[in-house]
């Protein structure tokens, strides 16, 4: 979950994963598994930003 | 000689932030639920209200100035000590923020400085910027090679990245990173290692992995609506910096003394969360979690400056703590850094 709510928020999914595993010290093998949360998080939250942009009150005309 | 410089100007605003720290804060402060004292509600408040007087003296540069800087080249100038001075005291004070966007700030002004000065030519104003920005972040982040894919992915979609830019970067950040390990104090080091137990590797931690993904994207979009939200709530006070930050100030004091997670950048709360969360529990863990959402889109949204990398990482971290505790049969070190 560190690697994948900050890839959320700020479009940088790969030094987030990278800055994840050097601090958790993750091996290498087992890191894949956080540089995948941390693109899925981004693909997902790239999915629903249209979907709450459509969901906004459009303003009324005057 | 960039990116020495934009590590030095990080280096001395980390010196100061620590130094500021150490006399506010010179005892750790208690992860549990209710253990604040009423210092916590007087440093938040006059930090808010100090803040509030800087707006009013001088232009401050926001959050997202450091990124245009490194897609642009350019960046207000005169906004970055109006915006270095508040996100000193916001640091001291004990806000929910992080240290990325003022150092990136402080290192882009130097750049600014040596383009205007016409040390270097005007064409190149975007490299020496972003060679700046790394040189900052390869010694804080204390890892050069995340600054530079930082400086990369930042730069894709603006169509920005140039063989010599990435050159430029590279060198920069290790160059940075080598001054703050040749520093070698505690102070300089905001990173903090977690000792987290080690899982075995296979297609269902994969799939786990997937999981957490989407629900980080469900976490992330709670954070950005808490964005917006805040930002309505502070449009009214636009014209009353004072008010409007020494109020926001009080309330995250309030809410930092009822849950001490919730203040600073969070790397020290997410050693105490993934090293015993049990003994805090699921409730406290969760709720610290999800009201530093609030404290850091309140603070950046009413006028603080600082950045959400550190307190994200937080937010994440604890929440895996969370999952882990709710399904012991999902490892610690899988859910946490996930």
């Amino acid at each position: 979950m560190m690697a994948a709510v900050p890839s959320a928020v700020i479009p940088v999914p790969l030094s987030i994963a990278t800055l994840t595993v050097l601090i958790a010290g993750i091996p290498a093998t087992e890191s894949t598994v956080v540089f995948a949360a941390a693109i899925v998080a981004l693909v997902c939250s790239q999915a629903i930003a249209p979907i709450l942009e459509k969901s906004k009150p459009k303003p009324t005309a005057a | 000689m960039m990116g020495a410089a934009g590590a030095v100007v990080a280096l001395a605003f980390v010196a100061v932030v620590s130094a500021g720290q150490s006399v506010l804060w010179p005892d750790p402060l208690d992860p549990s639920a209710f253990s604040g004292s009423i210092k916590i509600v007087i440093a938040l408040t006059l930090g808010g209200l100090v803040v509030g007087i800087i707006h009013t003296l001088v232009p401050s540069a926001q959050e997202d100035n450091v990124f245009v800087a490194l897609a642009t080249g350019r960046i207000q100038s005169d906004a970055i000590p109006g915006g270095v001075a508040i996100a000193v005291v916001s640091l001291i004070a004990g806000f929910s923020l992080g240290p990325e966007v003022p150092t990136g700030m402080a290192a882009a002004g130097i750049a600014a400085f040596a383009v205007s000065r016409r040390l270097v030519r005007r064409a190149d104003s975007d490299l020496v910027m972003s060679a700046a920005i790394s040189g900052a972040w390869g010694g804080l982040f204390t890892a050069p090679f995340t600054a530079l894919l930082l400086s990369i992915e930042l730069g894709v979609g603006r169509n920005v990245m140039r063989w010599a830019r990435l050159a430029a970067d590279a060198t920069a950040a290790i160059v940075g990173f080598a001054i703050f390990f040749a520093v070698n104090a505690g102070w300089a080091n905001l990173i903090r290692s977690l000792d987290l137990p080690t899982f075995e590797f296979g297609l269902p931690e994969l799939a786990i992995a997937v999981g957490f993904g989407v629900f980080g994207a469900i976490i992330g979009t709670v954070f950005k609506l808490s964005t917006v939200g805040t930002q309505k709530l502070a449009a009214p006070l636009a014209g009353r910096p004072v008010l409007r930050c020494t109020g926001v100030g009080l309330i995250l004091g309030l809410v930092g003394m009822a849950l001490p997670l919730t203040l600073f950048l969070g790397t020290e709360g997410l050693v105490d969360v993934t090293s015993h969360p049990a003994e805090l529990g699921i409730g406290l863990i969760l709720v610290s979690a999800l009201v530093k959402i609030l404290a850091t889109t309140g603070a950046l949204s009413f006028g603080f400056v600082g950045g959400p990398i550190f307190p994200l990482l937080f937010v994440g971290g604890s929440l895996g703590s969370v999952a882990h505790l709710a399904i012991p049969g999902i490892p610690l070190g899988l859910a946490v850094a996930r």
